[in-house]
């Protein structure tokens, strides 16, 4: 599905130094598969999932998406395969103020051909657990309800490639267990994941690990047992039950 | 397929901002309902002002003016002038074959007239038979007088309306006797009520009288204040004009660049002259009107520059999910010319019911046309997609990681 070759992009920072933020990296990533990038701050992982995600352009190398040379396309095909083939979660939620969190997950529904945007918008909130804060507004809700809202967006147009940037940043460890077991769900269901994020243990949920350090590839390995959000979510339910059964003896 | 969830999209946010969308729409509303308030004033005095004219200045209407100078001048008071007299109108009836009918006025203003013991005061019109027809004078009761009653100086009188009344009250004026000063006249006629011309004579204060009556017996000269030409053919009036003009030059012996003794006025240059007069409203007033509303654009397209600057990340999210360049643009154009449309039609409402308010009080004609509405909404629209374009342009064209950063 994603095809990476030689691929660099450089910021000039403060007008003369100019940082790689990407430096001559390859990658592919294969249908169906749930990769997690980690790294340290600033080793150009936003930088590589912004040009993934075709909001942002390399300087050189190539990018293949699909079997298709991103660097060819125009600008309405970008936008394009943006609203039909990507969903994108960022770090900051990025929810529009005073809007419901159905009008939310309706904003890429708006730029595409489909009927019925309310229904889509709905049902992709159920998927997420939502459907009881559907018509609360986005600032109503609490950061892990925000950014299931910002997810069902993401799934609105059912897109095959879903790119999360440090989803889980923001959230308390339970709440991003929530968005972990969502996004395993997706995985099985067949869609194609790449998740950024500085938490090793929320890296263990994806099937492949890629280490960035300094624009560079430093290290890949496979996860033979990915975690399984949903039994740790069982878990802590389970310990805290446990716990206030104690305390009670 | 996709616009009307842009537009519903774009109402949104219009809603959620609703102390900036005030603010754009103010300036906008001022100017609008003042336009619509100007140019329906100009059109209404314009009018009535026409309507006036046009009763006594039909297009196809030559007037003949004694004096050099304007117009209203002399009128009230009946022309002392020596210029103008009789032969000189049958002698352009001989050579200008475009005229049709030609009368010759010469009015006496303020006469006393009395019948059996009652008073009144009168304008004395001395007119030829053809005034009946040249100046479309409709006979109620009895009749118009005849050429021999004119060649003959015979003492007949055809009164208007208010002098039937003030000397006769409900008693049938015609065949009695009434007295103009001291020289008795027969009523032979009375005609229908004309109102007042536009230099103010009550035209139904009027006692028509044949014309060598009076040069004869009431003015006693035999200059004439106007005539006032009908011709056959209007296309050619302008030229016809100037044929009298010329053939007047020669006959009073005027030559080169020496100003005429009389004043010609053909319905065109009425019409200018009204225009004239109305230009305060038709031109400098809509101007005033105009620089408000430019100054409206500037002000809305600073607001919505601040807003797409406000709305960078809403801009970066929209692109991120997929809303293409054209996308955005019509966003922004639309939200800019929702809030114009909305304060154009708000701005036309106030102005109609300025007019409405003010007239009554003020007495100020007006005049609202389509044509008019039609103008001022355009106008909304066009401001609205003006203001509205640079900053929808820059909102369109900004990367999706640049505005979401
Ligand atoms: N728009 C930009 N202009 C200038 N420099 C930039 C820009 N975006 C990123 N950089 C620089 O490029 C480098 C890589 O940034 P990037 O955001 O990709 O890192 P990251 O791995 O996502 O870090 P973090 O974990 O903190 O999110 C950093 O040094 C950053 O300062
Ligand atoms: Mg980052």
């Amino acid at each position: 599905m994603i095809n990476i070759k030689n691929l660099s992009k450089s910021f000039t920072k403060d007008g003369s130094a100019v940082i790689k933020a990407v430096d001559n990296m390859n990658l592919e990533i294969k249908n169906g598969e749930f990769v997690a990038i980690v790294g340290p701050s600033g080793s150009g992982k936003s930088t590589l999932m912004n040009i993934i995600g075709l909001l942002d352009v390399p300087d050189s190398g190539s990018y293949i998406l699909n079997g298709k040379e991103v660097a060819k396309l125009s600008l309405d095909e970008l936008a394009e395969i943006r609203n039909q083939k990507i969903g994108f979660v960022f770090q900051q939620f990025h929810l529009l103020p005073k809007t419901t969190a159905k009008e939310n997950v309706e904003i890429p529904l708006i730029y595409s051909d489909k009927k019925d945007i309310t229904g889509l918008a709905v049902s992709a909130l159920k998927l997420v657990g939502l459907e009881e804060r559907i018509n609360h507004v986005s600032t109503e809700l609490s950061g892990g309800q925000q950014q299931r809202v910002a997810i069902a967006r993401a799934l609105v147009n059912d897109p095959e490639l879903i790119l999360a940037d440090e989803p889980t940043g923001n959230l308390d460890s339970k709440s991003g267990l929530e968005i972990m077991s969502i996004f395993q769900k997706l995985n099985r269901s067949g869609k194609t994941i790449v998740l950024i994020t500085h938490d090793q243990k929320i890296a263990e949920h994806a099937n492949r690990v890629v280490k960035i350090v300094d624009g560079k590839i430093s290290e890949q390995y496979s996860v033979n047992s990915p975690r399984d959000a949903e039994k740790e979510i069982a878990e802590i339910k389970n310990s805290q039950e446990q716990e206030i059964l104690e305390r009670r003896n | 397929m996709k616009m009307h969830r842009i537009i519903k999209s774009g109402y949104k946010t219009v809603m959620a901002h609703k102390l900036r969308s005030m603010f754009m729409m103010l300036s906008v509303v001022i100017g609008i309902a003042a336009l619509t308030v100007v140019i329906s004033l100009g059109k209404g005095t314009e009018e009535k002002i026409m309507s006036q004219v046009k009763k006594l200045f039909s297009s196809n209407t030559i007037m003949i003016v004694a004096g050099k100078g304007k117009m209203e001048s002399n009128q009230r008071m009946g022309s002392s002038s020596s210029t103008l007299k009789l032969d000189d109108f049958e002698e352009i009836k001989n050579r200008v074959s475009n005229v049709l009918e030609w009368d010759a006025v010469q009015i006496s203003p303020d006469r006393q007239v009395s019948y059996s013991g009652r008073n009144t005061t009168a304008i004395i019109s001395g007119q030829t038979t053809a005034a009946e027809t040249v100046w479309n004078i409709d006979v109620k009761n009895g009749r118009f007088f005849t050429e021999a009653e004119n060649r003959n100086l015979s003492r007949v009188a055809v009164i208007a309306p208010n002098v039937a009344k003030e000397l006769f009250g409900t008693t049938n004026p015609v065949g009695e006797e009434i007295r103009v000063e001291n020289i008795p006249f027969q009523v032979i006629g009375v005609i229908a009520p004309r109102g007042m011309d536009p230099h103010g004579i009550d035209k139904d204060s009027e006692i028509l009288i044949p014309l060598n009556t009076v040069l004869r017996r009431v003015v006693n000269m035999d200059y004439l204040m106007l005539g006032k030409i009908l011709v056959t053919d209007e296309k050619n009036i302008a030229s016809t004009a100037k044929e009298v003009e010329q053939i007047l030059r020669e006959k009073h012996g005027i030559n080169g660049n020496e100003a005429s003794d009389f004043m010609i006025v053909t319905p065109t240059m009425i019409n200018k002259m009204v225009k004239d007069i109305n230009r305060v409203f038709n031109i400098y007033l809509p101007i005033v009107a105009l620089i408000s509303l430019i100054v409206g654009s500037i002000v809305i397209a600073n607001l919505m520059l601040l807003s797409v600057n406000e709305r960078r990340k809403e801009i970066g999210l929209r692109k991120a999910v997929g809303a293409k360049t054209k996308d955005i643009l019509a966003q922004f154009l639309l939200e800019s010319s929702s809030i114009t449309i909305g304060s154009g039609i708000l701005g036309i409402a106030i102005g109609l019911f300025a007019l409405s308010f003010l007239y009554p009080r003020m007495g100020i004609p007006y005049s609202v046309s389509w044509g008019t509405l039609i103008i001022c909404f355009v106008i909304s629209v066009l401001i609205g997609i003006l203001s509205g374009y640079f900053p929808a342009r820059k909102a369109a064209n900004l990367q999706p990681v640049e505005a979401l950063n």
